[in-house]
């Protein structure tokens, strides 16, 4: 039962159903997202990131990012937060059977062109500076968000993780990392622990930061 | 709006709803715009509405056939329609929203 308080991810939803964009390309990627194709695969996750991908490439950012930055109370972790992480469908878009270690999956995604330049974009484009106010390298909270919402719909795709306030991860671990157990952590980090991101999904979920309403053109 | 046989005053409007409103058993808080046919199809008949008319009222036809007249009705239909319910579990609607309308 969904709580009677103002719920933004909800709004967010609204919102995009009313405006005819919206609600055209976030049905064309919930219906391949929540098809089953055959008794032993629950969907056909090609076509849910290609579909995703066109989501976030064609949606003005004021609806797409709406409903995956939306803001929610600490206390709130199921009408709000739990819907948030439902925005991009992850039974079929993000979980796997077995986990994999998060340096195979990046390279997995450099064997991709479009995963390899979008990986590359967040890097840079979410690159944390302590001595920043931003918490961000390149001081853009657009850009930060952009290159992120590009990674939804690649091997690489983010998601909340069910917990507490906004942590983020790609479907990997860094469990059985032998030697390279540091290197993955940075990496796995960029996600789970990077500010520069927090703070811009966060700037984005309470409107303080306008700028991100702008659409910026593809890098 | 164009389609068979353009029938003045049949035309497409629409509604704000709660998806809860469409009345098809799903429990969601979302809203939907939903489009619909109305208006009176009186001057888009054809011949063949003018034949059925007269041989109706002349008692020309089979007592119990009385075929339908023209209606104002949708000849294309929206986007489908997807939403997370109160569950959340998602679901699509398919042909749920006018698109078009026309006398048919």
């Amino acid at each position: 039962p969904a709580s009677t308080k103002e719920n933004n991810c909800l709004n967010a939803a609204k919102a995009c159903n009313l405006n005819d964009t919206c609600k055209k390309y976030r049905s064309a990627y919930i219906n391949p997202c929540t098809s089953r194709v055959s008794a032993s695969e629950i969907c056909n996750k090609r076509k849910c990131h290609k579909a995703l991908r066109h989501f976030f490439d064609k949606v003005p950012t004021k609806y797409s990012y709406g409903m995956l930055f939306c803001s929610c109370p600490a206390g709130d972790q199921t009408a709000c937060a739990e819907r948030r992480r439902q925005t991009i469908v992850p039974i079929c878009s993000y979980e796997d059977k077995d986990k994999p270690n998060c340096l195979s999956l990046q390279n997995a995604c450099k064997t991709n062109y479009i995963c390899r330049s979008r990986l590359a974009d967040f890097i840079s484009s979410c690159q944390p500076e302590v001595r920043s106010i931003s918490g961000c390298l390149r001081e853009s909270y657009a850009d930060c968000l952009l290159s992120y919402s590009g990674l939804i719909g690649t091997v690489m795709t983010p998601n909340y993780v069910r917990s507490l306030g906004i942590s983020l991860s790609p479907w990997c671990d860094c469990s059985s990392s032998g030697n390279s157990k540091p290197e993955c952590q940075r990496f796995a980090e960029l996600f789970t622990n990077n500010r520069c991101l927090r703070n811009a999904i966060q700037a984005f979920g309470n409107g303080t930061d306008v700028g991100v309403w702008q659409p910026q053109p593809p890098i | 709006r164009g389609g068979p046989g353009r029938g003045q005053g049949c035309a497409l409007k629409q509604i704000h709803l709660n998806v809860t409103d469409l009345g098809l058993g799903y429990r969601s808080s979302e809203e939907m715009i939903f489009r619909y046919c109305s208006g009176p199809c009186r001057k888009s008949q054809t011949n063949y509405d003018k034949i059925l008319y007269n041989l109706a009222n002349n008692r020309k036809l089979p007592p119990k056939d009385t075929p339908s007249q023209a209606c104002c009705r949708p000849t294309a239909f929206d986007d489908d329609l997807s939403f997370l319910d109160d569950n959340l579990v998602y679901h699509t609607v398919r042909k749920h929203s006018a698109r078009k309308c026309g006398c048919v």
